[in-house]
């Protein structure tokens, strides 16, 4: 498992959140406590890779800071931004890779990991979903 | 517990001041009020106050004078209007003081906000990788609410142009030009299905309102509107509300439902009573979505209702009379007090050339902030 930030797990093998011991919810990203039932036991789940677009959006102009590409002005690339409903039920947010297929609630997408790149070098891996290939 | 009454209410014009500071505008707006109520600002003796960008609300009495009163500052995000009014009709409530203000002002730099993911116990990265705007929420939720409940793109423009059109009836207001359906429906898209003339932007004003109880309304013999209700809620587990990083399998209504529902409970009164409202339209849809989450009209229903003009000034239930946040702008710590403002107008029966007709009797507001608060007050003439 590739931990990016203290509470930020995934890798190929799917999203790593956190589901409460007492009551079961699940939460993403990692939790140290439960906002349904103030339990502190948690314990981590992996929601996997594939999941259905539950909404979407786009983002067409450029987040300001402290997004990480906030000062790239030229060229700015468009991202998808949506809730992907896991098996397990919770519903991820996330960032939405475009193609030339529309999105559509209901569709099945995929986990991407994705690294956002800067022109001086520096790199932020990112999770991503897009639509899944058939 | 006896009534709240509203004696004094004061604006300064929302949008875009020169040459005056927020804080200026919340002290011009505090004047007004008291003129308005017959009072001096040494008869205040209590007041809550917010602002975002213009400093502690507190240093306004530097300006209106060293009384030594309370002051307390508060910020809800886009609920802090409602949360000083909520805050000074409890102090009303409980005896605290015979007079209490809730103040709000600000003046925000152009173009949208940027809010901070540490103040909103939502890790960095979320912001960093571009998930924490907040007009991605406006569109995440309309974009499924427009699925389960078959609301068109057309009526979301026509909300905009009603804003519009309303805010053109309404001096005070910063969008004083009618804006057309086909410029609304071709303005630049900002997060589908949401359009740049679909928002509403931040921008500066003040407003005030002076709060005194009913038995003291009685000793003055003065008119008042009173607050019938005044509720505020936090978001419950399972609801869908602004920043959230994950839902949860099984969604639950909104802290504005919540608000909302324990409102009319305490009131006595349902949605149907209800003659002028205000709520929150931070964009088109959130005045679509909060429709139906204050109770005024099942999900689904606002299609037909605002095709057929019913939310209209002339309509059956006249929504955001005064062009709302879409044509009023938002200065955060003063719109919510815009919003009963607007209200006591109306059931004064002094709103001018968008006066609702047949004299509403009772009113409604509703904000909504975040991460997740919503503040709603129901409003009468007796
Ligand atoms: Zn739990």
């Amino acid at each position: 498992m590739d931990t990016v930030y203290e509470n930020l797990v995934f890798d190929d093998n799917g999203l790593v959140g956190s589901q409460c011991i007492d009551c079961k919810e699940y939460f993403f990203p990692k939790t140290k406590s439960c906002s349904n039932c103030s339990s502190v036991d948690m314990t981590n789940k992996n929601f996997g890779t594939k999941g259905r677009l539950w909404s979407w959006t786009t983002q067409n102009l450029a987040p300001k800071a402290p997004y990480f590409l906030h000062d790239i002005k030229e060229d700015y690339q468009i991202y998808g931004v949506g809730f992907i409903e896991m098996p397990c039920g919770v519903k991820v947010k996330s960032r939405l890779q475009v193609s030339t297929v529309k999105f559509e609630i209901g569709q099945r997408m995929e986990l991407k990991t994705s690294i956002l790149e800067k022109p001086n070098g520096e790199t932020l891996p990112v999770f991503e979903f897009r639509i899944e290939k058939e | 517990m006896e009534r709240v009454a509203i004696i004094g209410i004061g604006l300064h014009p929302f949008g875009r001041t020169p040459g005056m500071s927020g804080l200026d505008q919340g002290v011009f707006a505090a004047r007004k009020a008291l003129d308005d109520a017959g009072l001096k600002w040494s008869d205040i003796g209590i007041a809550f106050g917010g602002s975002r960008s213009s400093g502690h609300a507190m240093a306004a009495t530097n300006q209106l004078g060293l009384t030594g009163l309370p002051f307390i500052n508060l910020y809800t995000g886009c609920a802090t209007g409602g949360s000083s009014l909520f805050a000074a009709a409890n102090a009303i409530k409980s005896g605290a003081a015979k007079y209490a203000m809730a103040i709000g002002f600000d003046k925000h730099e152009r173009g949208a906000f940027s809010p901070s993911a540490k103040n909103n116990d939502i890790p960095s990265w979320v912001s960093e990788t571009g998930l924490m705007v907040t007009t991605q929420f406006f569109a995440l939720k309309l974009q499924r609410y427009m699925h389960d409940y078959n609301i068109s793109h057309d009526t979301l423009v026509k909300v905009a142009e009603k804003a519009f059109k309303n805010g053109s009836l309404n001096p005070n207001a910063w969008r004083k030009s009618i804006v057309s359906y086909k410029e609304i429906a071709e303005s630049k898209m900002i997060n589908d299905p949401l359009r740049k003339y679909m928002f509403c932007s931040p921008a500066e004003g003040g407003a005030a309102l002076i709060l005194t109880s009913e038995t003291e309304v009685r000793k003055m013999g003065v008119k008042a509107v009173f607050l019938e209700a005044t509720e505020m809620r936090t978001k419950n587990y399972g609801s869908f509300e602004v920043y959230d990083t994950c839902l949860a399998a099984n969604i639950q209504p909104t802290a504005t439902s919540n608000a909302a529902k324990a409102a009319f409970e305490s009131a006595g009164i349902g949605p149907d009573d209800i003659d002028v409202l205000q709520i929150q339209d931070t964009e088109v849809g959130a005045e679509i979505m909060h429709l139906a989450e204050n109770g005024f009209c099942k999900h689904g229903d606002q299609e037909s209702l605002i095709q057929n003009g019913e939310t209209l000034i002339s309509g059956r239930i006249p929504v955001n009379t005064d062009g709302g946040c879409i044509a009023n702008g938002e200065p955060i710590g003063a719109s919510g007090l815009r919003q009963v403002y607007e209200i006591c107008l109306q059931l004064r029966g002094q709103a001018g050339s968008r006066q609702v007709l047949n004299s509403p009797k009772v009113g409604y507001t509703h904000v909504y902030g975040s991460p997740g608060v919503s503040a709603v007050n129901i409003l009468a003439t007796s």
